[in-house]
């Protein structure tokens, strides 16, 4: 009972908070600056998610073998950041919010650019800055710096509103690279019925000082993917959304504070299908993640994650399965393959087209051979907001 | 008319007006724009952003009336098929994705008309009663 006694305060404040932001003062605060009369228009638009949470119960107790700044029993919600949740109520894990600029020059030519920041973060992120060229009806070419589509919501990860989860699945969600800075190509075509949209992309990444080895290591890690190549392909129709990703990159870490280097070949291929009826919906997507290293041994990783909710006019119930299984040929060289699954159920309510409140519990279970967190039983609140 | 129908009669009438003056939406275009009708998926396309230019090349600009106002409500409803939450939620993934940007939001009719008799590129709906000879008609929602 003591920790619903916790819990208490930290859900008052967020919901006091939480009021406050779905002010109308507040809330009405017009987004569109265009400025019709120039030749030039800027649109500005942004997004935020205060998400706080802890864990209920696990497994594991003390600090965490490889990096003691984290104490378990534990949760690690985020990879890319290492947002972990603890005993005792955070936001800090995956509070975020990001600001994005969209500029117009001419009919042909436009430049976006997003910045987001998170609680669990010292410095803000830039997720995009590209410029985009309407070459042609249908035809885009895009240069500058962009997230890596490797899953459905990878371009919108960060926007709460968009979801139905409190964040995407961590089974799939959340590398150690997750931008390229390069060149894409993108047609928009209509096949059989379907709308269409598919895209090559290429390009190149480094993270200094990456936050995404911080569960593992206390070490100084930068990661970097080179020779990104990929495409993707998203199919809609009436109530169906299906969706290809395929990935090649070649991966590196150098650790920095050891100067041991590694070096992989990255395959990476994805699918989702979708269905959205009026009221009942299903959100499927599968995933591999296969990784040779120069060293002899390769590391795969089929994950998937899948989930249905109902609509109940602004409630939305949804439950998700999901699933994440390393494989290696090499124990030695990589002795705990990651291995674990998770059952989530999520309580959507939306005050309003650009705002949500969110409730969720997650049940996260290892596999005897991992040993990254231990099990744990997570609650968790999130307000989205898009503005 | 339905929640019209419930209240007092002389509250039924006039709503019985206000639904006569509300004939339906139409899409307008510019007269010099060569498109002389579109269809309700090219127009959707225009709407969702999926198509940035008119079949036959020239680029598209959307005008849409805002949040609330009812000819917004019925013409999503028939051409984008997308209530005030869906149309949303679709744009905050198109946006933050770096796909492009909604339709640019203005207040009334009578804006969209001028808008859209002061340039070729622009497109709008509007009451089937407000139509005049500075825009032609190229979709008529029924």
């Amino acid at each position: 009972m003591n920790m619903y006694k916790r819990l208490l305060l930290p859900v008052a404040l967020w919901l006091s908070l939480a009021s406050l932001m779905t002010a109308p003062a507040i809330a009405q605060v017009a987004p569109d600056t265009s400025n019709a009369q120039q030749g030039i228009s800027t649109r500005f638009s942004g997004f935020f998610s205060i998400d706080g949470g802890e864990v209920l119960s696990g497994s594991f107790h003390g600090s965490m073998p490889n990096n003691p700044a984290y104490s378990c029993p534990c949760y690690l919600a985020d990879w890319t950041s290492t947002g972990m949740y603890s005993t005792g109520f955070s936001f800090k894990p995956e509070t975020r919010a990001g600001v994005q600029a969209d500029i117009k020059f001419n009919d042909q030519v436009s430049f976006t650019a997003q910045v987001t920041d998170r609680a669990d973060d010292t410095s803000p992120q830039l997720q995009w800055a590209f410029l985009t060229y309407d070459f042609a009806p249908n035809w885009e070419l895009t240069v500058g710096r962009k997230r890596i589509p490797l899953y459905y919501y990878s371009n919108f990860q960060d926007v709460g509103i968009a979801y139905p989860w409190v964040t995407p699945p961590p089974e799939l969600y959340g590398w150690e690279v997750t931008n390229y800075n390069g060149v894409s190509l993108r047609y928009n075509a209509k096949v059989m019925g379907f709308r269409t949209t598919s895209s090559v992309f290429t390009g190149t990444e480094t993270v200094l000082d990456d936050a995404y080895y911080l569960s593992g290591s206390t070490d100084n890690i930068n990661a970097s993917w080179k020779n990104i190549w990929g495409a993707d392909t998203e199919w809609t129709k009436d109530w169906l959304t299906m969706r290809l990703v395929y990935l090649l990159a070649n991966a590196s870490t150098d650790d920095i504070t050891t100067g041991a280097r590694a070096a992989s070949r990255v395959h990476s291929y994805g699918i989702a299908i979708n269905a959205d009826f009026d009221d009942w919906f299903v959100l499927s997507e599968f995933t591999a993640d296969d990784r040779s290293y120069n060293t002899n041994y390769y590391v795969n990783a089929p994950a998937f994650s899948v989930g249905a909710g109902y609509r109940i006019g602004a409630w939305t119930p949804f439950l998700n399965y999901g699933w994440y299984y390393e494989n290696t040929n090499d124990l030695g060289q990589y002795p705990t393959p990651a291995r674990y699954k998770r059952t989530s159920l999520t309580l959507r309510y939306d005050v309003n087209p650009t705002t949500a409140f969110k409730v969720q519990y997650d049940d996260y279970e290892e596999a005897a051979i991992s040993n990254l967190t231990g099990n744990s039983k997570v609650f968790r609140i999130a307000f989205d907001k898009t503005f | 008319m339905s929640k019209c129908a419930i209240v007092g009669q002389a509250i039924f009438f006039l709503c019985f007006a206000a639904s006569l003056a509300n004939a339906g939406e139409v899409a307008v275009v510019n007269p010099k724009n060569p498109i002389s009708t579109l269809s309700k998926d090219e127009l959707a396309d225009i709407y969702l952003g999926n198509a940035k230019n008119f079949p036959g090349g020239s680029s598209a600009v959307p005008l849409d009336l805002p949040e609330g106002a009812a000819g917004r409500q019925d013409f999503h409803k028939t051409v984008t098929g997308k209530n005030e939450t869906q149309f949303k939620a679709y744009w905050a993934k198109m946006v933050f994705s770096g796909r492009g940007v909604p339709p640019k939001e203005v207040a009334s009719d009578a804006e969209v008309k001028s808008m859209v008799a002061g340039n070729p590129n622009m497109i709008g709906y509007i009451d089937k009663s407000a139509v005049d000879g500075s825009v032609k008609v190229v979709f008529t929602a029924e």
